[in-house]
């Protein structure tokens, strides 16, 4: 199955308007956006789909606090789509819509989607560093530091799902859909990679009673550490509330910033996340906050030392 | 008891809720609901994971319909005199109250002593 990642989510919210204006001040570009709800995409054109939480277009609720209603992926060609159709088609009702995409449930009752994939390509450069010994890491005389750099999302990264049986749902995606788990920590859950990836995950479980089931976080890649923690001290100039970081994960090695949101879940900035391929051996280590992170940090003002001007001069004490 | 005034009344109208940091720490410690009437204080923390803040905004708690407080971490809805998780990944669960008065010139005041971290007991 050749999936090559996420395309968008898509979310049934309460407030529309709030929602539109966290995604736009997150860093998402607005497409076709109206009090009916929108489209905002990041520069590859994966995307976050806002809809009033009473659209009927939209699938069916999980009947918890969660708000998303959709998580749709993105696969290489017709032909997977057409496998897909088929090892899903042998157990439940997978709708196919006159745009060649298929619908269905996985077996936690998540609904799922799949389309070709139609990335753009990224032209935002990666981060680049010098270091002694190495050579140039950019180019002779590029500044790095830029204040008013774009430090936009890149690409949808990963979503993250608390489920009641882990388990289960796990081996949906790696016996149906031919994910692999690249990791696992134990006591929460598997990292699941789709085929037509090399990124560390594009989909986490989290083991979690009944009554928990929907989205814990989604999050976009940025161009790197700096551009990451340039959009979440920005973001948090502008009142928005950090949950968790910036930090770095182990497991996968990503960078995070979490926020809290009003899609009923955390939304992250991520960069810098491991790649692997068939050669490499999944690791599982218990659950722990030192299992998940190599360190954490937290925001506070700009601040400098040197002490206070000296006696006489203007805002001396 | 440790009581400190955090605003007039007049600050937070019939409707509102606002997020207040008496320790300075960086992010809200409690919020302050006026609300059918009624004023409640909470602290800013969701039995869920036991940590807060809950707003996605400075002082944004309300739900989309603002009949609810909201844990924006992941959704959980609380009534907003009651504090009980109504829906939610801590449903039945509650939010933790603080003492609240209001002062002889109509000021807000909080007993903040469940917020101090206690000292660690000399051997």
């Amino acid at each position: 199955m050749n999936i090559t990642g996420l395309q968008e989510l898509v979310f049934g919210v309460d407030d529309v308007a709030a929602c539109s204006q966290y995604l736009i001040d997150y860093g998402l570009t607005p497409v076709q956006a109206d009090a009916s709800g929108g489209r905002f995409e990041a520069e590859d054109g994966t995307a976050i789909v806002l809809r009033r939480q009473d659209d009927p277009s939209l699938p069916a609720g999980l009947g918890t606090a969660s708000m998303l209603r959709q998580t749709v992926y993105g696969v290489a060609d017709a032909a997977t789509l057409d496998a897909i159709a088929a090892e899903l088609g042998r157990d439940r009702a997978v709708l196919r819509q006159p745009d060649g995409s298929l619908h269905t449930v996985d077996d936690m009752g998540f609904a799922i989607g799949f389309v070709r994939s139609a990335r753009r390509p990224v032209g935002t450069a990666n981060e680049s560093v010098n270091g002694p010994g190495q050579g140039a890491g950019r180019g002779i005389n590029h500044v790095a530091v830029d204040e008013a750099a774009p430090a936009r999302p890149l690409s949808l990264s990963h979503v993250v799902y608390f489920v009641p049986d882990e388990a289960k749902a796990a081996a949906f995606y790696t016996q149906r859909l031919g994910f692999r788990e690249t990791d696992r920590l134990l006591g929460a859950g598997g990292f699941l990679q789709p085929a037509g990836s090399l990124e560390h995950h594009c989909l986490f479980m989290i083991q979690t009673p009944p009554f928990m089931k929907g989205v814990e976080h989604f999050t976009f890649h940025m161009s790197g550490p700096t551009a990451l923690l340039q959009a979440g001290y920005r973001f948090t100039g502008k009142g928005y509330e950090s949950f968790w970081g910036p930090g770095r994960h182990k497991f996968g090695s990503n960078w995070f910033w979490y926020f809290n949101s009003p899609l009923g879940c955390h939304v992250e900035y991520d960069a810098d996340m491991d790649l692997h391929d068939a050669h490499w051996q999944p690791r599982a280590v218990p659950m722990s906050a030192d299992a998940s992170q190599l360190f954490l940090f937290t925001r506070r003002d700009k601040w400098a030392p040197g002490g206070p001007p000296p006696p006489g001069q203007a805002g001396a004490h | 008891m440790t009581w400190q005034t955090l605003c007039p009344s007049t600050d937070i109208p019939e409707g509102q809720v606002r997020g207040f940091d008496p320790l300075g720490t960086g992010q809200s410690a409690l919020l302050v609901l006026h609300w059918q009437g009624q004023w409640r204080a909470w602290q800013d923390w969701c039995p869920h994971w036991q940590t807060g803040p809950m707003a996605w905004r400075r002082h944004a708690y309300w739900s989309g319909d603002r009949q609810a407080l909201v844990c924006h971490a992941h959704g959980a809805r609380f009534d907003p005199l009651s504090g009980v998780c109504t829906l939610g990944p801590c449903l039945g669960q509650s939010l933790r109250p603080l003492a609240l008065r209001l002062g002889a010139q109509g000021q807000i005041e909080v007993d903040l002593a469940p917020l101090i971290p206690q000292p660690e007991p000399t051997p």
